[in-house]
């Protein structure tokens, strides 16, 4: 949609000056801490991540095996992150043996939460023009209490989207802020170079309000390909999420 | 600035796909293996067909289906089977003239293509032209190329399809798809699936004098819709040329073939065909197209009511100067041909109803809701019948 | 002091681009240049740029809209080549929508669930109910309601993922339907 793409790429360059904003990069519902009371087991919704090579020509294409590295080393990393906070258990979402009605369900999930995120990046984090203050100030964004039919027995959902572009040698990365949102919200924007791209959000399983926000964009400086890389960043991303590691 | 950057890159283009072809056949091969980045355009191949093939896009005619994949196995030649390599026809809902092949063996033929060929050489003509693509590779040849182009025209981004807004399915495909079946390929490795698959096509029997004439329906489309040559970005052997190329190449190397048209059974399949493309062409508000489709088909079967009543349908929408009489004599047509079809008392009632000749009208629209009670439009039906005066 | 204040403000004001994106609506809103006036559900945006057409979201354009269109009644639509003609019936100019609909090669999975007349501003018009799937394999819903006046075509448009989203902002945009007005008659 046209109107889309004209808003990221004004947010594009906004980005950068956001780093000066006093509003905290992450957010979280009003009653959040109500909620997350709750939550004692948390699902991770199978990741949806991509990696691409970006050639000298700025074309993407999208590397089969880093994806699947990628994926792996960002769930080994939020689990075992996720793991050290004592009484919360996490699980995997059972993607083997999933009947169809299921997989309808999982997709459309995925796909709102899609549209929801896109609407999270350009309303709350983009450049001040396009920022609604009553969102950011109320975060109330939902996927609807529909998300109970994929819930099963858990209290919250976690998603977990992912871009990563690497770049070939003597490709630069200029601009960063211009292909992060692109990027993050399914929206490709050249030139692309090297940025990586992470967020996530966890999202109550009953009522399908998504409790917390959070992400990650760097030009350069990680790579969801590399394990420690990947743990580095990760630990960025959740170092304020709401249930705490125990004080050590 | 745009005019100048397309016409650098046609020229870089044109430079690049000059060399020839650089991977092997599959038919030179032992068997099929494939490059590493051959291997993930197979998987993006795959990804985007998975979208395509469980949409509303697929054209469900089973007995057609089976019918255009039994001609693409006759032409399998002997030095593919058994490689690893298969194929898959599937044809696509939409009016427009085209045809497309992923790398992978999946080809899509659009029903407006089908509807405007004559006979099963025409449709082998253009199966064993798209196979070829598959047999040669060129999606990753062209692939390869596009790759260290400039990111403008690399995207491939819709925006400037020549006719985006009336029906191409490059928005609704990826990148692959779109490529295959928006940009196609550089005039050398068009002229390649053109001549190999000329040669399948005489394999496996068929006169090879019908593959021209596909062509030849793309140009009369091309001048019906007063558009540029279709989708092929300039880089594609102009159609003219085309039509030469295989005219010169029958005279010079297969002038004395003959073979197979099949014209009698392709036309029993496909004319349910030509009846749904025809109004999909009318959706689309291209009428002379829709009328030659509606057409054709009443000279194969000309007292079906369906036809006459969408005949009817064409001209009450398109209301040309003595369209209403048309449109009247139409739908008084499908009546007579199955009096029990409530459509075209519809369709008489509207054209009364505007006229002012409501008790006729009113007689019309009675008869189209006795007909069909539950009719979606019945809310309409009932307010003109209310609207109307009563003497 | 004040100067150094004053040029910030300066800077920031011409670094946002000057003319707000988002203006919040509610409550009456007049168009003269389009002829209407409708009320409009509070805590809404409008987004300004968008020219020809009022264009409404409360959380973002991917989960919800609301689009008022007033057009020459021979402007050519994007997806078909049909064209909406004085004196056609709102059965008539349905079949144009839902063609253009239909025609969209964006969209995929298209369905009719609903296609009768309705009242516009008081006027005869007409109401289609659609589902689609996006290219994002995302399902949506919307609901156009169409009015065709001597010169002019009006459209309110209401679209949004039928996951939750249609249901719970379509009240707001039925109460939209129940206010619009034109201010000058329809015969103009």
């Amino acid at each position: 949609m046209r109107l889309n793409i004209r808003i990221i790429n004004l947010i594009l360059a906004g980005l950068l000056f956001s780093a000066c904003a006093t509003v905290p990069r992450y957010r979280a519902h009003p009653q959040l801490n109500s909620k997350i009371e709750k939550v004692k087991t948390i699902t991770v919704i199978p990741l949806k991540v991509d990696v691409y090579q970006v050639t000298s020509g700025g074309v993407k294409e999208k590397m089969d095996e880093w994806c699947t590295q990628a994926k792996r080393n960002l769930l080994t990393a939020i689990e075992d992150e996720l793991k050290l906070r004592p009484l919360l258990n996490i699980k995997s979402f059972p993607e083997i043996l999933m009947s169809e009605d299921r997989k309808i369900n999982l997709e459309q999930t995925g796909a709102l939460f899609e549209a929801v995120n896109s609407s999270i990046i350009i309303h709350t984090y983009g450049q001040p023009v396009h920022r609604f203050p009553e969102k950011i100030q109320s975060f109330d964004y939902t996927l609807g209490p529909e998300v109970r039919q994929l819930s099963g027995q858990t209290d919250a959902l976690l998603f977990v989207r992912g871009v990563d572009n690497i770049a070939t040698a003597g490709r630069k990365a200029v601009q960063a802020g211009s292909v992060i949102l692109g990027a993050l919200v399914g929206v490709q924007v050249t030139p692309n170079m090297g940025v990586t791209a992470v967020n996530l959000a966890l999202v109550d399983a009953n009522t399908g309000e998504v409790l917390w926000f959070n992400f990650h964009a760097s030009a350069g400086d990680h790579d969801l390909r590399n394990p420690l890389d990947t743990t580095a960043l990760v630990m960025d991303i959740l170092k304020d999420f709401p249930i705490n590691k125990p004080v050590e | 600035m745009i005019n100048k950057l397309l016409i650098a890159v046609f020229v870089f283009m044109g430079m690049v796909s000059c060399a020839t072809t650089q991977l092997p056949p599959v038919g030179e091969m032992d068997a099929l293996q494939l490059q590493k980045d051959e291997k993930r355009i197979w998987n993006r191949s795959g990804e985007e067909q998975r979208r395509l093939n469980s949409s509303s896009y697929i054209y469900e005619d089973p007995v057609l289906s089976a019918y255009v994949n039994e001609v693409a196995q006759n032409l399998i030649p002997q030095d593919i089977r058994g490689k690893g390599l298969s194929f898959q026809v599937r044809v696509i809902r939409n009016p427009l003239l085209n045809a497309f092949a992923y790398p992978n063996g999946a080809i899509y033929v659009h029903t407006g293509l089908i509807s405007k060929m004559e006979n099963e050489a025409q449709l082998a003509a253009l199966l064993g032209h798209e196979m070829s693509h598959v047999t040669h590779r060129h999606a990753i040849e062209n692939y390869r190329s596009v790759k260290n182009t400039t990111a403008v025209l690399a995207t491939i981004q819709m925006a400037s399809v020549p006719f985006g807004a009336y029906g191409s399915l490059a928005n609704a495909l990826g990148t692959l798809g779109a490529m295959a079946s928006v940009t196609g390929y550089s005039r050398e490795l068009e002229t390649e699936a053109d001549n190999v698959g000329l040669v399948l096509l005489i394999n496996a029997g068929y006169d090879p004098k019908e593959a021209p004439k596909l062509f030849e329906h793309l140009k009369r489309d091309v001048e019906q819709q007063e558009k540029k040559e279709p989708f092929f970005f300039g880089t594609h052997p102009r159609l003219q040329e085309r039509i030469n190329n295989y005219t010169r190449l029958i005279k010079t190397k297969y002038p004395d073939a003959t073979g197979m048209k099949n014209t009698q059974r392709f036309t029993n399949i496909i004319s349910p065909l030509i009846l749904d493309n025809a109004m999909m062409d009318l959706s689309m508000g291209r009428f002379s197209s829709a009328e030659d489709g509606i057409e054709r088909f009443l000279e194969i079967d000309p007292q079906n009511s369906r036809a006459h009543f969408y005949m009817g349908e064409l001209y009450r929408q398109r209301n040309d100067e003595a369209d209403r009489e048309k449109a009247l004599n139409e739908y008084s047509l499908s009546i007579q041909y199955d009096p029990s079809n409530p459509a075209p008392h519809k369709g008489l009632g509207l054209i009364y109803y505007k006229l002012e000749r409501y008790r006729e009208a009113k007689a019309e629209f009675e008869k189209y809701l006795i007909l069909f009670p539950d009719a979606d439009d019945a809310a309409y039906i009932e307010q003109y019948i209310e609207a109307m005066p009563t003497k | 002091m004040k100067i150094k204040s004053a040029f910030f403000l300066l800077f920031a004001f011409i670094l946002c681009g000057c003319v707000a994106t988002w203006v919040a609506v509610g409550g009456n809103y007049k168009s003269g240049s389009e002829n209407y006036t409708v009320e409009l559900p509070e805590g809404w945006r409008q987004y300004t740029p968008a020219k020809g057409k009022l264009l409404i979201t409360k959380d973002g354009f991917t989960l919800q809209r609301i689009q008022i269109v007033r057009a020459k009644i021979d402007t050519e639509l994007t997806h078909t080549k049909k064209k909406f003609e004085k004196g056609m019936l709102p059965q008539e100019a349905a079949e144009v929508v839902i063609d253009n609909l239909r025609s969209n090669p964006n969209i995929l999975n298209q369905n009719i669930i609903e296609n009768k007349p309705a009242q516009v501003g008081g006027h005869p018009g007409f109401k289609i109910v659609y589902t689609y799937q996006n290219k994002s394999g995302l399902n949506k819903k919307g609901v156009f309601y169409g009015l065709l006046t001597s010169d002019w075509w009006y459209e309110m448009v209401y679209e949004a993922p039928e996951r939750h989203y249609f249901a719970k902002d379509l009240p707001a945009f039925e109460k939209v339907i129940e206010t619009f007005r034109l201010i000058k008659d329809a015969a103009a």
